[in-house]
């Protein structure tokens, strides 16, 4: 197996493959697929609403803080969210709208109302005139909190200020209710006139990464909590995690020649690996003359 | 259907994990690889958000915890490498959850192994795409950074290129879904996207899609024949009698063109070509 470079010019400009008609497939290979969602703003001007369809993605959790990426050719949503401070939602459709995702970025006239031609039903929401989207199963109440020139682009950073999330979901499994929505966007096909037609995916398979004791029982806690947490299991002897933690303190400190610092680092290496994997007999293997040192060293002192 | 109601505080939600994870829907991920400041490579798996396609660029974030990551990184011109994780990654991506020290690398604790790349920050051969990127931005939050990377380059396993995106869904992007506890230890889930579906085209909308105009679109309903000369005059009229009312909201009619208008593109995007004439103004 090759890899195949190419610069962002020849990845951008639609690289081609023999016997592929469709000039979209290496791009596409290359842009990974983004959750779809429904902005809906107030027009300053007149204060209709609008809709409009696009990507976000989160960037912190606490407080909840999405990016949207707003081409510049998307003139009223731009329009509407030029002010910091800004209300605006964020609706997630699920895939029984993907006709209204589409409609709603239609090119009709400012003023008009991609719900109305979409016939999705605003909701008023309390506290904010800013209108949720009903048939969403999840809306997110936001405030502009940052804005800024992207290139080809505006990027909107938002702050979740309240959520609103269907009943249709109590009772579901996670399973269920990712294969429900949101939609992603996640390539082009070619219309019989060279144009573009969205393709949208829904998630399928819901898979488990493995837990402890591949890496520490509260995932955040960092490489040493994790070492305590296999002692605690008894999945590593007393003697073998004080070795380890005297591995990681030296390691830590530095000072020695740097033939000796490969070899401890060639050591930590191989041990957090047989750790990381449950490879316990290579791991104890290691431990074992690793005590043998130590001891000698030890003995050597006394 | 939702009820309509914003129950859900963003406080609540700090506290409701379930809730948030809901709230955020699942979120494409990455893996990060850069050098910390021993030359060492250093690895951790986060989410990425797409800014913009000419040029490339994406948005990660990287939590204070990853110190060794934030150091490498936090520098303006910095060069590191995204790549994306497949489905066969699933250990990796738990080992990546921990930081090892300064010079230790994960990379050898995940088993990845390296390749060269034209900005000396290595690839990781066993992810099938790989992009190399440099640092343009950074925004500061107290608990993280979020970095603002163009693409430069990208690298791809030969043996993907002639497959089909079904085949490609179905090995990558993973998704971060969520992460719950299972007999008192933290157990993250991620996914993939199965289900395709396209969306309609001509004559719903423009035939170029989405970047089109009004007035472009009902040219090439005329062409194609769902509309007579004289509806698509009708339209643009309509549209422009619209225009004219748009910034006047006490204009008598006002209210009488917006249903018109918004009823005659309904009937163009239902295919509805018989109610069209009852929502259009007469020609005379």
């Amino acid at each position: 197996m090759a890899k195949v470079r190419y610069t962002t010019e020849e990845m951008l400009a639609r690289p081609s493959l023999p016997g592929i008609f469709d000039p979209t497939q290496i791009y596409f290979h290359f842009r990974p697929a983004r959750p779809a969602n429904l902005l809906v703003t107030r027009d300053p001007q007149s204060g209709e609403i609008n809709v409009s369809a696009g990507t976000y993605g989160v960037l912190r959790t606490k407080p909840l803080t999405i990016a949207l990426h707003i081409a510049k050719k998307s003139y009223d949503s731009l329009r509407n969210t030029k002010d910091i401070g800004t209300a605006c939602v964020i609706a997630l459709p699920g895939k029984d709208l993907v006709h209204p995702t589409w409609v709603s970025a239609l090119p009709v006239p400012r003023g008009i109302s991609e719900a109305d031609i979409a016939k999705l039903t605003l909701m008023q929401a309390s506290g904010s005139d800013i209108p949720g989207i009903a048939e969403c199963p999840v809306n997110l109440q936001c405030r502009i909190e940052d804005r800024r020139d992207n290139f080809s682009h505006v990027v909107l950073i938002l702050e979740v200020t309240s959520v609103s999330i269907s009943n249709s979901f109590s009772g579901k499994s996670r399973s269920e209710a990712i294969a429900a929505g949101p939609t992603y966007e996640v390539d082009d096909q070619l219309n019989a006139w060279s144009g573009s037609v969205e393709r949208l995916g829904v998630n399928g398979e819901l898979l488990a990464c493995p837990g402890f004791p591949v890496g520490p029982k509260i995932r955040s806690a960092g490489l040493r909590q994790w070492l305590l947490d296999l002692q605690h299991e008894k999945l590593i002897e007393p003697a073998e995690y004080d070795i380890l933690i005297d591995m990681l303190d030296e390691w830590d400190q530095g000072g020695h020649r740097w033939s000796e610092r490969k070899k401890l680092r060639i050591a930590v290496d191989q041990v957090l690996h047989h750790l990381f994997w449950s490879q316990w007999d290579e791991f104890r293997t290691i431990m074992s003359s690793r005590g043998k040192l130590v001891h000698r060293e030890g003995g050597d002192e006394t | 259907m939702n009820n309509g109601v914003f129950t859900t505080t963003a406080t609540a939600l700090n506290s409701q994990r379930e809730l948030l994870f809901t709230a955020m829907g699942p979120q494409p991920m990455c893996l990060l690889l850069a050098l910390d400041s021993s030359g060492t490579p250093t690895v951790m798996a986060c989410l990425l958000t797409p800014l913009s396609w000419y040029p490339y660029t994406m948005a990660v974030t990287i939590p204070n915890d990853r110190q060794k990551m934030q150091a490498a990184a936090s520098q303006l011109g910095s060069q590191i490498v995204m790549a994306l994780p497949t489905r066969d990654q699933l250990h990796q991506i738990s080992v990546l959850d921990v930081e090892l020290p300064m010079g230790i690398s994960e990379v050898n604790a995940a088993g990845f192994t390296l390749g060269a790349s034209e900005t000396g920050v290595p690839l990781i051969n066993e992810c099938p795409v790989n992009f190399e990127c440099r640092v343009y931005d950074v925004l500061e939050y107290p608990e993280s950074i979020v970095i603002f990377l163009e693409v430069l380059a990208g690298t791809i396993d030969d043996t993907l290129l002639y497959k089909t995106r079904e085949d490609i869904i179905a090995r990558y992007p993973l998704n971060a879904v969520d992460v719950i506890v299972d007999n008192a230890c933290e157990v993250r889930r991620v996914s993939l996207l199965a289900e395709l579906t396209l969306c309609p085209t001509f004559p719903t909308g423009p035939k170029g899609g989405w970047y089109s105009t009004f007035e472009a679109w009902m040219g090439e309903l005329c062409e194609e024949s769902y509309l007579t000369q004289e509806q698509k005059h009708q339209l643009l009229a309509l549209k422009a009698e619209w225009d004219a009312a748009f910034s006047k909201p006490h204009a008598a009619r006002r209210s009488e063109i917006k249903e018109s208008l918004t009823a005659a593109i309904i009937c163009i995007t239902e295919h509805r070509w018989h109610d069209l004439a009852r929502h259009l103004p007469d020609s005379t």
